[in-house]
């Protein structure tokens, strides 16, 4: 059975999948490619979208708010979306998808790249994505919780809405910096071990 | 004819030629590239995701192609880089479903029916054993098996010529071991 010859001609003849002819198949490529580019541009005008509805509508809750430091933390919110997908824009994309044409090692090298600046950005989440938002909310909070304070005096149950969002916001840091990067580390290990292992 | 005009002709012209170069270079590779997907994903639905895979690859790759290497070369190492990646995505699923979606057919081309089902069992037991290597072990065994030279393995693989032959032997040794081990608990 070991016979490299045995092995070939095994290896050979397999019985393969329904073949098509190269036309058709560049139309399912070209189907594909436009499929991608429009998931892509649907996903930026999402990301768009919801970053400019979050800014109107902390704009216009600062606009509303008669409190400076609930005004304040509105307006940071504000601020925050439009930063994200700034900075979405500007740093998340990355290094181009690897060429496949090229050698393994190098394709491999490419890969790794990818990964580790995923893991980078990812690593960053805190800074870029949740610091700008949290603030934003808990001075916001704070403004507004100063505003009541005027009025009746303040309960733990005032500390319910921001201890929510802590716990979600620190729920999001988690699965990004912590979850997330594990796969992603685990994946680039995999590219790496793949390649080397018995070289 | 303005300037804009024959710019656009010459654009159509070239993706004309683009599209027909793909097309033949697809048909002349598809059963190697079909048998190479087989060895990294099991199951029909995930083999054609794959081969799609490739063929974008082939297609995107196409223009910055210059003739550097072989044309032969040139489709296996985009074969081979996207399929680690999609495995890589994939997480490789091994499990042992269907070799291929053409069913056994009994006795056909004068075979007999007892020949065929021990070729299709062995065939089905050698698919498995290649897609438990390590990706570098799969790679280099394939390429080897359809009959490519240790210098074009090199060329695509990165992996030395004197290493590829050090490496095949190690790997029939071990395609061997799992082939019984499997016809043994049959």
């Amino acid at each position: 059975m070991s016979q490299p010859e045995e092995l070939e001609d095994l290896w050979k003849s397999q019985p393969l999948d329904k073949s098509l002819k190269g036309d058709e198949m560049r139309s399912v490529v070209l189907k594909k490619i436009s499929a991608f580019d429009r998931t892509i541009r649907m996903r930026n005008l999402r990301e768009t979208v919801t970053a400019v509805a979050v800014a109107a509508f902390f704009l216009y809750l600062a606009w509303l708010q008669r409190n400076g430091i609930a005004r304040l933390g509105s307006g940071i919110v504000a601020a925050g979306a439009v930063w994200i997908v700034y900075y979405l824009r500007r740093f998340g994309t990355g290094p181009a998808e690897p060429s496949p044409d090229q050698p393994a090692e190098s394709f491999r090298r490419a890969l790794v790249m990818k990964y580790e600046h995923q893991i980078r950005l990812l690593r960053k989440v805190k800074l870029w994505y949740l610091l700008p938002m949290y603030v934003g909310l808990i001075t916001n909070t704070a403004g507004l919780l100063q505003q009541e304070a005027q009025t009746r005096r303040l309960t733990l149950l005032d500390a319910i809405a921001p201890l929510i969002y802590t716990l979600i916001f620190a729920g999001v840091w988690w699965l990004n910096e912590v979850y997330a990067v594990r796969k992603l580390e685990h994946t680039r290990s995999q590219i790496l071990a793949g390649f080397d292992d018995a070289a | 004819m303005t300037t804009k005009r024959i710019e656009a002709d010459r654009m159509d012209t070239g993706e004309a030629a683009r599209g027909d170069r793909f097309s033949r270079l697809f048909e002349s590779y598809q059963a190697a590239l079909r048998r190479l997907v087989g060895a990294y994903a099991s199951n029909p639905a995930d083999r054609e995701d794959l081969l799609q895979e490739i063929a974008v690859g082939i297609w995107q790759s196409l223009p910055g192609f210059r003739g550097d290497s072989s044309e032969r070369t040139w489709i296996y190492r985009i074969a081979h880089n996207i399929a680690i990646r999609s495995s890589l995505r994939n997480r490789v699923r091994n499990a042992r479903e269907p070799l291929l979606a053409t069913p056994f057919d009994a006795a056909s081309g004068g075979v007999s029916a007892e020949d065929a089902l021990v070729d299709d069992e062995r065939r089905r037991a050698l698919m498995s054993a290649i897609r438990n290597l390590p990706v570098l072990d799969r790679q280099v065994v394939t390429l080897h098996l359809e009959g490519l030279s240790a210098a074009e393995i090199e060329a695509i693989t990165g992996v030395s010529q004197g290493a590829v032959a050090t490496r095949l032997t190690r790997i029939r040794q071990k395609l061997a071991e799992q082939i019984q081990a499997e016809g043994a608990d049959r």
